[in-house]
């Protein structure tokens, strides 16, 4: 495979590939693999540059040992089956979340799957310190299998590549919007090919203010929920509903702006978020506004979605106050993907994703933790995905 | 609505007023500008019902990508006498602007008299740089289509410069050339056009016209050309070598704005001639800010009565340069565009390019 990519020069190597061909001699959570991850982990925690980068230090946490022996146990558990990696996947992954890509290829990499990682073209500091990081891993040499089975690339749009790896592609991981979703998907791939589609979602947050006396664990939470990659990735929240209270919180937004890190925001964000305030205002659905330098808050008399057709992230809140969580099974549509609350009770909870269209909502969990990832992301067990049961029936 | 507009703005020499005179009268019409507004379109007074209007600096603006989204009229449907729309990259969602027969009326005055201060009274055979397929689909307007509609009743007999495929047509462009040696000629085209298919194609073809008595109006913004480091200097003298023409005028506008046209004078200035202003703030705090200093474009304009157009703030960057001293003798503001807010309208959580 990564002689046939040759044979096309828009293909640039993101890290420089291993001259070996892929050695395909890696099993599900092999030693290679774990200590490899243990390593990446323990670089991001220490290094000196990514010990900066939140969203960096985040990613060496979630990779930090605990947590991959408990993935690896819940995963080999006491099953009937043999696990195999499902073969060659091809990640095509997101521009503005741009780290993502990491956490698609580290759970294929667990899987031992053989890994094409394409990246997109725009660069960042933190994406440049982690492809460093892990250059520096590879490049140790302690890794010869990891080394040949990881090839990381960037290039312009071009069918004729992107379907030259989908032939040699036993699964790919597609992040992208609805239009490139459907345009990759139409790539001619290999027939027993699995694609994993993460398309364009959505987040919400689901509060009940009501005899919260202490706003300080809410607001750092939401903080840290909606600074995360200037609140572009799916699982940021964009709207947020209160239950039962009718005014805007002044004092709650204020301690969530204190809580927010100075960012270097884009120059079109006032712009941005001016054309979702007057779009709201045009349509008489706006009630307050509240402007502070981190944070936009839209106070809306009623949500639709399609609010979200003008929130282009940096910091914008679309804030809607109900009367009862009920109210949110007419509201929320298919594309609605976390759930994260605050102070509600876990029956209503479990009662609300009962009530919903069967094909919303992947995730419902607590403020904060809107951004951790996990194996189960989308609805997909992706180790399940990412990997084939072999059947064994012993005879006699 | 006509008397909102007083017929009197379309006698005056459109650069004759002083900056604080224009104000004065400006501020009139788009104050009953405004309570038209308020009173017949219902986007329009949910936003603004309670502005105040004590300067122009002051008077509401509408983010001009709303246009998009919004149809935003303040005439009874029966009054529509054309939509336009904005030629948005595939893909995206044109604006769309509504015209009664008032307005486009007034347009076309304004045009009229602000080009005529450039390129005098006088029709000049005309060359558009475009291909005459441009302007087949009747039914929507396209702003390419109607920018040379427009400019066609400048010129006599309009020669189209390209074939449908973009390619140069060298034969009608050199006969043209030849037949109206040393006249005065209008040139005509989209910025991008001119540079990519004209004045490129004259030069790998190694040809090279002589229309040292020709104007070339040319307009539609550098975004294409900034991304091949040319600029306006480099354009004008691509024009001076391959063309002989001194007089290159290029002009901004929009198709959300009719009426607003802002033409380059002979100092390289864009001047705001009396029916329009321009006010420049800053991109964070929304702020007026001052002169010299790169910022937001808002434009402001009294010829839109079918539809809320009359202030808008733009995506466009831009500085004012000075007020009623510009080195060409027009009066009020002469202003500079910068280039283009970076876009980072983003769907979704991902967009990776297929
Ligand atoms: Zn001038």
């Amino acid at each position: 495979m990564i002689h046939r990519l040759k044979h096309f020069p828009e293909i640039t190597y993101v890290l420089q590939p291993s001259e070996q061909q892929f050695s395909g001699k890696l099993s599900p959570f092999s030693e290679e693999i774990i200590s490899f991850v243990n390593a990446l982990s323990q670089a991001l925690l220490k290094g000196s540059d990514s010990a900066n980068q939140p969203n960096l230090v985040a990613l060496g946490y979630w990779l930090r040992k605990s947590n991959i022996e408990s993935i690896k146990s819940e995963f080999l558990g006491n099953s009937a089956y043999i696990y195999k990696p499902v073969g060659t996947v091809f990640h095509i992954t997101p521009a503005n979340v741009d780290i993502q890509f990491a956490y698609s290829w580290l759970i294929s990499l667990l899987m031992g799957n053989l890994n094409i990682i394409r990246l997109s073209q725009q660069e960042s500091e933190e994406r440049t310190i982690l492809l460093n990081v892990i250059g520096s891993i590879i490049d140790s040499q302690a890794y010869p299998n990891i080394a040949s089975n990881n090839v990381f690339i960037t290039y312009p749009h071009n069918d004729q590549i992107t379907k030259a790896i989908s032939l040699e592609s036993d699964a790919r991981m597609i992040w992208g919007s609805d239009t490139t979703t459907r345009a990759i998907k139409a790539i001619t791939s290999k027939v027993s090919c699995r694609d994993i589609v993460f398309s364009d979602k959505y987040s919400i947050c689901l509060l009940d203010l009501q005899g919260v006396s202490d706003y300080h664990q809410l607001a750092n939470g939401l903080a840290r929920d909606i600074q995360a990659f200037s609140q572009l990735a799916c699982s940021s929240p964009k709207v947020i509903f209160s239950v039962g209270k009718s005014n805007l919180p002044e004092d709650l937004i204020d301690k969530v702006y204190r809580h927010l890190t100075k960012e270097n925001y884009s120059s079109a964000r006032t712009t941005n978020h001016l054309v979702a305030q007057q779009m709201c205002a045009a349509r008489n659905e706006l009630l307050k506004v509240v402007r502070l330098p981190q944070l936009t808050v839209l106070q809306l008399s009623a949500f639709s979605t399609e609010v979200l057709d003008w929130h282009n992230g940096e910091g914008l809140l679309y804030w809607i106050n109900i009367e009862s969580i009920e109210q949110l099974t007419n509201v929320i549509d298919e594309k609605c993907q976390t759930i994260s609350h605050f102070n509600i009770d876990q029956t209503l909870l479990i009662k609300l994703i009962n009530e919903l269209p069967i094909n919303t909502v992947d995730r419902v969990v607590p403020v904060g933790q809107a951004l951790n990832f996990s194996i189960v992301w989308d609805g997909y067990d992706l180790t399940e995905y990412l990997s084939r049961k072999v059947t064994v029936i012993p005879g006699r | 609505m006509s008397e909102l507009i007083p017929e009197d703005w379309f006698e005056m020499n459109p650069f004759a007023l002083n900056q604080a005179d224009k104000e004065i009268k400006m501020r009139q019409t788009l104050t009953s500008l405004h309570h038209h507004h308020l009173q017949h379109c219902e986007a329009y007074s949910n936003l603004f019902s309670d502005a105040s209007m004590d300067s122009l600096e002051d008077f509401p603006y509408l983010a001009v990508r709303l246009f998009k989204y919004l149809t935003l009229q303040s005439i009874p449907q029966e009054q529509v006498f054309k939509i336009l729309y904005s030629s948005g990259t595939t893909g995206q969602t044109p604006a769309k602007v509504i015209l009664d027969q008032d307005t486009s009326r007034r347009q076309s005055k304004v045009l009229v008299k602000v080009l005529q201060d450039f390129i005098g009274k006088k029709r000049m055979p005309m060359l558009i740089i475009d291909h005459p397929g441009v302007l087949k689909s009747k039914d929507s307007y396209s702003a390419r289509g109607a920018g040379i509609q427009g400019l066609s009743m400048f010129g006599r007999q309009p020669i189209y410069a390209l074939n449908e495929d973009m390619s140069l047509n060298i034969e009608v462009v050199q006969a043209f050339a030849e037949t109206h040696k040393n006249q005065p000629v209008l040139l005509f085209g989209f910025t991008f056009m001119v540079w990519q298919h004209f004045l490129q194609s004259l030069r790998k073809s190694e040809n090279a016209l002589n229309l040292n008595s020709g104007i070339l109006l040319h307009s539609g913004g550098w975004k294409k050309l900034e991304a091949q480091k040319v600029s306006n200097e480099e354009f004008k003298r691509v024009c001076r070598k391959t063309l002989n023409i001194e007089k290159v005028h290029n002009f901004y506008g929009m198709a959300e704005q009719v009426g607003s046209i802002f033409v380059e004078c002979e100092a390289g200035h864009l001047h705001a001639p009396i029916y329009a202003d321009v006010v420049v703030r800053d991109p964070q705090t929304l702020k007026v800010i001052d002169n010299n200093n790169p910022g937001l474009l808002q434009v402001l304009s009294i010829v839109p009565g079918s539809y809320p157009g009359n202030s808008l703030l733009t995506e466009d960057l831009g500085s004012v340069l000075g007020v009623d001293d510009c080195l060409c003798g027009r009066k009020g503001k002469y202003f500079q565009v910068l280039g283009r807010l970076p876009k980072t309208e983003v769907r979704g959580c991902s967009d990776t390019q297929a």
